[in-house]
């Protein structure tokens, strides 16, 4: 990782610190404005590993799914969201959310290389449930479109960081700790699967 | 497209000297979060496709004279929330994808988004010198976005030349996309 790199890290660690600094400012109950949105997949373990397992994922996949990955989360995690906004029922949210991070997690730890329609596949069905799970909080924030914004953002951070922490997987030791994070990944998708975390 | 926003930036603080209140008239396409989306998205738009799609923010401009003469003279009313998220959404993706769209269509994008930030810009009541100072700063305010927009993000994909600095204005290309498409959700519903 060069200097712009280093940079890139501590911008994006720095801004995910400066969101729980936030947090302090948000009272449990109220679910409104850009802080809310911010917090929402940052408070929630299952939503955090799915995001940073699919940056993680990318740097393995490359170029250029590295970016093609993060592009095409957000636009059907908004769908997913839009379903969830406008009442369309989906089930099994939460086992899907779970499911995401076991999957994901084990594409990591395998270092599995599918093909980039396949990889766009495999994310493209968890990110509606993932928006699936914020579109429904979405219309009891007070400012709606501050709180879309916010989990938009967060989660292109996370993704970011995951891109971040994944780019270590040119160095032997590097590819070693990312494939560790993808098995701790998966084992705690398979917690919130059976409902251990 | 410096001496541009050289221009921009001295006219839209000049009033700032004469009146306090038609400074603030600048900061009207604010009010609407679906106005911002749609000119924030403009602009990266313009940027993506230089210098070819320099004529989008030519039309851009006239068009949203052309919308503000035709709230002006009352000839259709509506609310163009709806209008401003879709811009946003068809321009987010074409962001994100990447792609050149032929030069019509990309004037066509701008004359849109211009004939309703126009359109939006007129204000409901007042004398005749204050509807059109209103709306001619709010253009302004406007047209300010679109190009602060697309200048300071041209100017450091100049400067700096950084390799991944396409795929991040395509990253926020699907930013918008997405914060479009849930807003559209929520239009629908009536929650905005």
């Amino acid at each position: 990782m060069g200097t712009v790199g280093l940079r890139s890290a501590s911008t994006a660690i720095i801004l995910v610190m400066l969101a729980q600094a936030a947090e302090a400012h948000v009272g449990p109950g109220a679910g409104s404005g850009f802080w809310s949105g911010i917090l929402h997949p940052i408070t929630g373990w299952d939503h955090v590993v799915a995001m940073v397992a699919v940056g993680l994922w990318g740097a393995f996949l490359e170029r250029p799914a590295i970016w093609i990955l993060p592009v095409l989360f957000p636009l059907v995690m908004a769908l997913g969201g839009a379903m969830g906004v406008m009442g369309v029922p989906l089930p099994h949210v939460e086992t899907g959310i779970a499911l995401s991070a076991v999957v994901l997690g084990l594409m990591v730890a395998t270092a599995a290389r599918l093909p980039l329609t396949w990889a766009s596949l495999v994310v493209g069905v968890f990110a509606v449930f993932h928006g699936h799970a914020h579109g429904t909080e979405l219309p009891a924030s007070a400012n709606p479109f501050a709180f879309a914004l916010g989990f938009v953002v967060a989660t292109g951070c996370l993704h970011i960081l995951g891109i971040l922490f994944g780019s270590l997987t040119r160095w032997k030791l590097g590819k070693f700790a990312v494939q560790t994070s993808g098995a701790v990944i998966a084992l705690a998708g398979m917690a919130f699967l059976t409902g251990w975390l | 497209m410096k001496w541009r926003l050289v221009v921009f930036l001295l006219v839209a603080f000049w009033p700032q000297s004469a009146s306090a209140h038609s400074s603030v008239l600048i900061l009207q396409p604010f009010t609407s979060e679906p106005q911002v989306l749609a000119l924030f998205a403009l602009g990266l738009f313009i940027q993506q496709g230089l210098p070819e799609t320099e004529g989008v923010f030519h039309c851009f401009w006239a068009c949203c004279i052309a919308g503000s003469a035709v709230a002006a003279l009352n000839l259709i009313r509506f609310e163009p929330a709806e209008q401003f998220t879709l811009i946003a959404l068809i321009t987010g993706i074409i962001i994100a994808a990447g792609r050149k769209l032929p030069i019509s269509l990309s004037l066509i994008l701008g004359a849109a988004c211009g004939g309703l930030s126009g359109y939006n810009s007129w204000p409901d009541h007042g004398s005749t010198g204050d509807l059109i100072l209103s709306a001619m700063s709010a253009i302004l305010g406007s047209s300010l976005i679109v190009i602060l927009v697309s200048s300071i993000t041209a100017e450091i994909n100049r400067l700096l030349e950084l390799i991944w600095f396409s795929v991040a204005v395509r990253v926020i290309g699907s930013w918008i996309a997405a914060i479009s498409l849930l807003l559209s959700a929520l239009l629908y519903r009536k929650l905005v």
